[in-house]
């Protein structure tokens, strides 16, 4: 944590608004990465990424800096997850499909707008790794997210989600075979880019 | 001794912690083609799908809105500070809230809640429309039975000097009238034909 973050978040503590916002824009993506992963719905990601800003805010008085201020925010935003979870369901649930990715919710996602080869490579590889989470719970996707993304131990996702280290091997290990399933090499990527590359 | 169970899992582990297994199992991947293969699968599947939750971010212009939709989140969330002289006002508001508020419940648990109170009146109003039970329980009851006496009185015939002094009648005249008498066994009867009043 440097200087300027703990300044930071001493000035947020004071109830700096303007503070906690210059936080916020440092952790933001991350946070929305997170939420676009678990959710699988832009919207639906701000809506989620934001409820943990408010949360955090609420909470930023209890940060007593035993851990980095990202492993406490990382803290709140999977409780946020969890609870958003169990108080509701996410306005999309079925799979993703590549009208809807190439349409104007991908272009919220991905930076680039032109149909450029890469571009739309990376958008079908997109829509494999959302089906492979779609058919996933909930808490799988939250437990492969933040194994393989956010680099967490087995132990330590097993203590902040209340549940076994066995239950985590599990929920990873089904999340890492859908995916290889769902990212064959040997499935028919080359004729779906081609008919894609004609649509666009 | 090399197992192809353990070295897989042990791949996943290595991979997902971002350390290359060639360096850890070098050995196993040596002798096994299976493991090999196993181990560009799944190399290939972590990669793809890190790279593509990392490149999923949304394009710079999208942040400027976020942050400013956040920051109105914040000021809304942000509590109203109660001035001295509003004390009274929000505690009316803060009783009329009681009173008006509503409450999340689940759907099961609110049927069942209606469900139990509906039970509770059919069951209360039909315990006090039943009819009473009817007991009979014997009970003697003293009854006096009243026996008629017949008493034949006899009574001096008062003669006409008597007539003209009454006799004082003793307090009890029944016992006094009875005390000493004798009935006659022959009564002389003398019968006078034509004769006047003063003729024997």
């Amino acid at each position: 944590m440097t200087d300027n973050e703990n300044d930071l978040i001493r000035r947020a503590q004071a109830d700096d608004a303007n503070a906690f916002c210059s936080l916020a824009e440092r952790y933001a993506r991350r946070i929305y990465l997170l939420a676009l992963h678990y959710c699988r719905n832009a919207q639906d990601a701000e809506d989620l990424s934001q409820e943990v800003w408010l949360k955090a805010y609420q909470a930023l008085a209890g940060f007593r800096s035993d851990s980095s201020f990202y492993t406490w925010l990382r803290r709140i935003t999977i409780n946020a997850f969890l609870n958003h979870q169990r108080a509701s369901s996410f306005r999309y649930q079925g799979q993703t499909t590549i009208v809807e990715l190439l349409g104007a919710d991908s272009e919220t996602i991905f930076e680039s707008r032109a149909a450029s080869p890469e571009t739309v490579y990376n958008k079908v590889l997109f829509e494999s790794v959302m089906d492979a989470l779609a058919e996933l719970t909930p808490s799988q996707r939250l437990m492969f997210l933040l194994r393989h993304y956010e680099g967490m131990s087995y132990d330590e996702i097993a203590a902040v989600m209340n549940c076994s280290t066995g239950t985590v091997k599990k929920g990873v290990s089904r999340a890492i075979s859908k995916l290889r399933a769902k990212l064959d090499t040997n499935n028919d990527e080359p004729e779906r880019l081609t008919r894609l590359a004609a649509e666009c | 001794m090399h197992n192809c169970k353990t070295t897989r899992e042990r791949l996943t582990e290595l991979l997902l912690d971002d350390i290359d297994p060639r360096a850890v199992l070098a050995a196993e991947l040596r002798e096994c083609a299976e493991c090999r293969e196993e181990f560009v699968e799944l190399s290939e599947t972590l990669r793809v799908t890190r790279r593509l939750i990392e490149t999923a971010t949304p394009p710079e212009s999208y942040w400027p809105g976020y942050h400013v939709r956040l920051k109105e989140r914040l000021r809304a969330a942000q509590q109203p500070r109660v001035e001295p002289g509003q004390y009274q006002a929000d505690r009316r508001r803060g009783l009329t809230r009681i009173f008006f508020s509503s409450i999340r419940v689940p759907v099961p648990v609110g049927l069942a809640l209606i469900l139990l109170f509906g039970l509770a009146i059919f069951f209360s109003t039909r315990v006090s429309v039943a009819e009473p039970v009817i007991v009979q329980v014997p009970i003697e009851v003293p009854v006096i039975h009243e026996k008629p006496v017949e008493r034949i009185v006899y009574r001096e015939k008062p003669s006409r000097r008597s007539r003209r002094a009454p006799i004082a009648v003793p307090h009890d005249s029944t016992v006094a009238s009875l005390e000493g008498f004798k009935p006659a066994d022959e009564v002389k009867l003398t019968v006078i034909k034509g004769g006047s009043g003063n003729e024997k």
